[in-house]
C-alpha cells in the first residue's frame, strides 16, 4: 500500500483538490478534518459531479463532490481480502485504517501494475498452466 | 489466458471533435474511466485523468474545448493474441490504467487495471477453495 496519502479538507475547492492530484498524479484524495476521515473523493467523482455537470471547480467544495464513509479495510488483513473487497464493491481505491487512523492507501492501479511478479505466480498455480495452453491452443 | 478472453468488446468511442462536456457525459452515462477516439482508425484516447489535468484544473469550459485538444495521440494498445500477463506488463511499465486492443489497424476491446484485478480476485478464490 502507498503510505504517503494526500489528504484534504472539505471546505477547499475541487479547483484545489484537482490541483494535488495533478501535482501528484494520483487519482483520489482522502478527506479529513483534523484526523478524523470524513470520505474520499476521485478523478471519478470531478468526471461525473463538476465536469459532466458543467459545475465551476473554483466554487464546488469538496464536501459536495465526496464520497462519504467510504470502504475500508483495518491494515492487519491479507491482501487477498483487499483485492475481494475491492471486488465485491467495485471499487478502485480503498483507505487503509490501523484501529481510526488512516495509514494507507491501497489502488486497484497498484495491484495491477505494480504486482505483475504477482499475477505471474498466480497464473502459474492456476488450474490451466501455459504449458499445456500452449499444446492445446 | 489472452488477452481477447478478457477483453471488453463494447468499446465506447467519440469522435475527436465532441466538445469534452459530450465526452465526459458519455462516459459517466456508460460508468467508464475513458473513451477512445476513432476516426476509421484509432486517433486517440481520452480518460478521466485528461479531464482533471487539462480542463479542471486549468479552468477551461468542458463545452468549449474539443476532445482532439485533450487527448492522448500516441497510445500504447495490445494484441488480442497477446496473454494477460504481457497486457499487464505493458501497463504496468508504461504506468496506465487502460489499454485499448487493436487487431491490424481496428480497437477490438479494451483491457483495463480493473479487469486484471478481477482475475486476480477470482484467482485467489480458487485457491483458497483448492486448499
Amino acid at each position: 500500500m502507498n503510505r504517503d496519502v494526500k489528504t484534504i479538507k472539505p471546505g477547499e475547492s475541487i479547483l484545489d483538490a484537482a490541483s494535488i492530484m495533478n501535482e501528484f498524479r494520483i487519482g483520489c484524495l482522502i478527506v479529513i478534518i483534523r484526523t478524523k476521515l470524513m470520505g474520499i473523493i476521485t478523478e471519478r467523482d470531478i468526471l461525473e459531479k463538476v465536469v459532466a455537470e458543467d459545475r465551476k471547480a473554483s466554487k464546488t467544495k469538496v464536501s459536495q463532490v465526496m464520497t462519504r464513509d467510504p470502504v475500508m479495510i483495518d491494515d492487519d488483513k491479507d491482501i487477498s481480502e483487499a483485492v475481494s473487497i475491492m471486488n465485491k464493491f467495485d471499487i478502485k481505491k480503498l483507505p487503509v485504517v490501523s484501529g481510526q487512523s488512516l495509514v494507507g492507501l491501497l489502488t486497484v492501479a497498484d495491484l495491477a501494475m505494480v504486482q505483475p511478479e504477482l499475477i505471474k505466480r498466480i497464473s502459474a498455480i492456476m488450474a490451466f498452466p501455459k504449458k499445456a495452453r500452449t499444446v492445446a491452443g | 489466458m489472452f488477452v481477447k478472453e478478457l477483453m471488453h468488446r463494447d468499446v465506447k468511442t467519440t469522435a475527436s471533435d465532441a466538445t469534452v462536456l459530450e465526452a465526459a457525459r458519455k462516459m459517466t452515462q456508460n460508468n467508464i474511466g475513458c473513451l477512445i477516439v476513432v476516426n476509421d482508425t484509432l486517433e486517440g484516447i481520452v480518460t478521466e485523468r485528461d479531464m482533471l489535468n487539462k480542463i479542471v484544473s486549468s479552468s477551461r469550459d468542458p463545452s468549449q474545448v474539443r476532445v482532439r485538444d485533450i487527448m492522448t495521440r500516441d497510445v500504447v494498445s495490445v494484441s488480442p493474441d497477446k496473454d494477460v500477463e504481457e497486457a499487464t506488463d505493458i501497463m504496468s511499465k508504461h504506468r496506465i490504467k487502460r489499454l485499448p486492443v487493436v487487431f491490424g489497424n481496428e480497437v477490438v476491446g479494451i483491457i483495463t487495471s480493473t479487469d486484471i484485478v478481477s482475475i486476480l480476485s477470482k484467482a485467489i478464490r480458487e485457491i483458497y477453495s483448492q486448499q
